[in-house]
């Protein structure tokens, strides 16, 4: 096994916690369940059929837990919401589709510097489930779930 | 009420009547059933009385005109035409007649199309709002060094001029020199004699130890916010405009292994100046006088961090070897290229003459002994000879930089920079004394590095300039400015991070009680107008008015409906082309006689960073061959950002289009600046051949 001993760069609380986790484990972590009114503790949940990547929650989040993310998926234009005042992106979810040959198989590449289109990124390690992101965004594109992948947030942080 | 629209069409006195069949334009737009009437020289006063008894009896509201390019007939229809509530401009002349007079056919039939397509666009139209304003007749120079000071008295001869200096006094880096070269007048006392002068006229504020630290308003009536040391409130001058004479310091090359700041006797040619100024040069460490001086040349400069050559360090470096040299101090000088042009070629021989050392070579190193002793080794490059110095004193010629703080100041001003950080002038070349704002001027080596001589020349310039725009007396403003939908916005700060001219704020409003959201809000003082906002917008709310995506996609649908109607066989290829450098481009390559084929149809926008990636794919969706983006090169794109904007929307609906297995080979953009019609040319040709190869649209009729 690995060295699990705590560096000081690591400066984080939420880090320390993970890390002793992760010396306390004797098997592979999978998901675990989080009582609900626990706070602190959580998955932050994206849908980035709502996303207009407008950056309102990585600007809120301190943590650098949730981050603008250079890529764009057409498939996730395709689920998009119909009372969405996002009219730009059903218009762009229109067009693709009437000019499509063939079916979109990974996301675009957006350039460095444009604004407003996109994903975001999460990094679950990071994330003190403070709710902030999910407050700010006004396209419910962010929720929460009452669990932890440990597996993913161990992942994560190797 | 409707408005009443009309469509005058001019034939400059019969001579496009040769190409375009003016009859069946006429014929083919009777279906519109609208008033339609053809003028001969819209241009002259009886053309315009023509117009004007046309306007009248048909009472319109909103005219389409299609003539020669609006460039040369807008502003005076506009003042002359004071009913009219809007235009729209077809450039008949240089956008369709002239290029394409080898098929008059095609010219007719493109002329009907675009009219019809400005029709449909000026319905959706609104009034735009124009402002007119009187010119404050006054200037605020920024720096009072001797670029600042003689603009501030040559304006001063008819406006008031402030001169804001970051330091407690005025005379810039002059205040570290010695004497003038070549000759003997001490720099000292020509800044007195300037001061004095400066003192006298009554038209001069001078506001020393104050730096700006905000400018807002337009050009002719911009608010400049001064924050002096020692004053609690900023204090705001409201002048016509504003000349930037922030000029030139030396870098500090420590970074570099040249010993600099590990020896007290490793200094800059500054602080040589000054040593000379003072008549005492001495090693800083002994405080004697120095046998040896090594000088070396092009420190920090000519390299990978600052590419240019500072242009006047070998001048001044050779002088002061010659001053030197008369103190009986011997001086080696180690340079690239010795670049002492025009009548500092003499300077240069008569140094020889006089016994200063050149080596064609720069120092591999220098080191710092224990006791503080020099140990250079360098190699002269003509020779190959290696060279082991050991002088008392070395002086570095280090790279001249802008001033400290010319970034934020550009910020401020809203003025473009060069990648050397100096001031970026509007046309490179032909006019170095305008920025890319109006009423916004530089002065001196803000610009590029400058000795005294050529600081004033630019600095008269500038105030000719400056007057000039002045003596303009009144300006006229669109004010074209974006719509923002409230119920649409969200508050994404999209735009307003995008705004290059922080013309929008987020504002907070109360949605409910309790949830306060924000929106996005527009300066229409701060605004110029571009639409990159616009195209940004994730949701649609911020719409640049009579540009906004209802204008452009009703003439995208009307031409190509048109061309259906028309039974158009030909590809079609649809120019978003910015009404800037792209448009006066485009009346470039007609004016110059040049022909391209008739199957491009113009949608103007503002500026390309307007052009958004759902404009493009609407142009596809209704079934052009090709769309091409004509925009200004980035760095002389009148509203900073578009044209960068446009490269990144370009490319992303590029990366869409290859992913969705529609050929991206079909959108093409072109940079060209007004001069340059050949690369238009060269572009429509380009994807007319792409087409000709991969065939028509795909998606065309389905």
């Amino acid at each position: 096994m690995k060295d699990m001993s705590i560096t000081w760069t690591e400066k984080t609380k939420r880090r320390y916690l993970l890390n002793m986790i992760r010396k306390l484990a004797v098997k592979a972590p999978e998901t675990i369940k989080i009582p609900e009114e626990l706070k602190g503790f959580g998955t932050v949940v994206y849908d980035a059929t709502k996303c207009i990547a407008c950056g309102s929650c990585t600007r809120m989040c301190e943590d650098e837990a949730i981050v603008l993310n250079n890529i764009f998926d057409l498939n996730s234009l395709k689920n998009i919401p119909k009372d969405t005042n996002a009219k730009n992106r059903v218009l762009l979810a229109e067009f693709i589709n009437k000019l499509k040959r063939k079916e979109p198989e990974k996301p675009v590449a957006v350039p460095e510097g444009l604004l407003g289109i996109g994903t975001v990124k999460l990094n679950l390690s990071r994330c003190i489930a403070c709710k902030e992101c999910i407050r700010i965004c006004d396209y419910d594109a962010l929720s929460m779930k009452p669990e932890w992948d440990l597996k993913e947030i161990m992942a994560e942080i190797q | 009420m409707d408005m009443v629209l009309g469509v005058a069409i001019c034939d400059c006195g019969e001579k496009l009547g040769k190409i375009i069949d003016y009859n069946a334009v006429t014929e083919a737009m009777k279906g519109l059933k609208l008033p339609i009437q053809k003028i001969s020289n819209l241009c002259l006063d009886a053309g315009i009385q023509d117009l004007k008894d046309f306007v009248k009896s048909n009472e319109i509201d909103k005219l389409v005109i299609g003539a020669c390019t609006p460039k040369l007939i807008e502003f005076k229809l506009r003042q002359e035409l004071t009913t009219i509530k809007e235009f729209e401009f077809v450039i008949l002349r240089e956008h369709v007649a002239w290029p394409h007079k080898s098929d008059p056919e095609k010219a007719t039939k493109k002329a009907i199309i675009l009219l019809k397509a400005a029709v449909a666009a000026l319905n959706v139209k609104e009034k735009v709002e124009r402002e007119n304003y009187k010119v404050e007749q006054s200037a605020v120079i920024i720096g009072g060094g001797i670029a600042g000071i003689e603009a501030a008295l040559d304006l001063a001869s008819d406006v008031n001029v402030w001169i804001v200096e970051r330091k407690e006094v005025l005379g810039g880096n002059l205040l570290n020199m010695g004497r003038i070269f070549p000759g003997d007048i001490s720099i000292q006392e020509v800044i007195k004699e300037k001061v004095k002068k400066i003192k006298a006229n009554s038209k001069i504020t001078v506001k020393n130890n104050t730096e700006i630290t905000d400018i807002i308003g337009k050009p002719g009536a911009y608010e400049v916010t001064i924050t002096t040391q020692g004053v609690n409130s900023p204090e705001t001058l409201k002048c016509g405009a504003i000349v930037v004479a922030t000029g030139i310091e030396e870098s500090n090359p420590s970074h570099l292994n040249l010993g600099y700041g590990k020896s007290p006797d490793i200094i800059l040619q500054t602080d040589l100046g000054q040593m000379l100024r003072d008549n005492r040069v001495v090693v800083p460490s002994s405080n004697k006088k120095p046998e040896k001086v090594l000088m070396v040349n092009c420190v920090n400069s000519r390299d990978e961090n600052n590419f240019y050559c500072s242009k006047i360090c070998c001048t001044y470096s050779i002088h002061h070897a010659m001053e030197l040299a008369e103190k009986g101090i011997e001086t080696v000088i180690s340079y690239m290229d010795i670049r002492a042009p025009y009548k500092y070629e003499n300077i240069y021989r008569e140094s020889r003459k006089q016994g200063v050392t050149f080596i064609r070579g720069k120092p591999q190193s220098i080191e710092v002994g224990p006791d503080n002793e020099l140990l250079v080794s360098v190699e002269n490059t003509l020779t190959n000879e290696l060279y082991e110095l050991k002088p008392d004193l070395i002086v570095l010629s280090s790279a001249l930089v802008p001033s400290k703080g010319i970034e934020k100041l550009a910020e401020i001003a809203g003025l473009k920079t060069k990648p050397s950080h100096f001031i970026s002038d509007l046309y490179s070349k032909t006019n170095t004394t305008q920025t890319t704002q109006r009423g916004i001027f530089i002065a001196g080596s803000a610009f590029t590095p400058m000795n005294i001589e050529d600081s004033i020349s630019h600095a008269a310039s500038a105030a000719v300039k400056t007057l000039k725009f002045l003596k303009e007396g009144t300006l006229t403003r669109d004010l074209l400015v974006p719509i923002i939908d409230e119920d649409l916005c969200n508050g994404c700060q999209t735009c307003a991070k995008t705004c290059q001219f922080n013309a929008i704020s987020m504002i907070v409003k109360t949605k409910t009680d309790e949830e306060i959201v924000q929106k996005a809000s527009v300066d229409p003082t701060k605004c110029k107008g571009c639409g990159t906002c616009s195209a940004v917008c994730p949701t649609g709310a911020t719409q640049l008015k009579n540009y906004q995506r209802g204008v452009i996609f009703t003439k995208i649908e009307t031409i190509m409906k048109s061309v259906k109607e028309d039974n158009w066989t030909d590809p079609v290829i649809l120019a978003l082309i910015c009404e800037e450098c792209g448009s006066c481009g485009v009346d470039i390559a007609g004016l110059s006689g040049f022909e391209y084929p008739a199957n491009a149809f113009g949608i103007d926008v503002p500026c390309a960073g307007r052009v958004g990636v759902i404009d493009i794919l609407k142009s596809f969706v209704e079934g052009a061959d090709g769309v091409l983006v004509v925009q200004c090169p980035e760095q002389s794109c009148h509203y900073m950002f578009g044209s960068h904007n446009a490269n990144l929307m370009v490319q992303f609906t590029k990366n869409i289009l290859d992913e969705i297995g529609f050929d991206s080979a079909r959108l093409l953009n072109v940079a060209i600046v007004s001069s340059e019609p050949d690369k238009f040319i060269k572009a429509i040709q380009k994807l007319n051949e792409i087409i000709k190869e991969i065939g028509p649209n795909p998606t065309k009729g389905g």
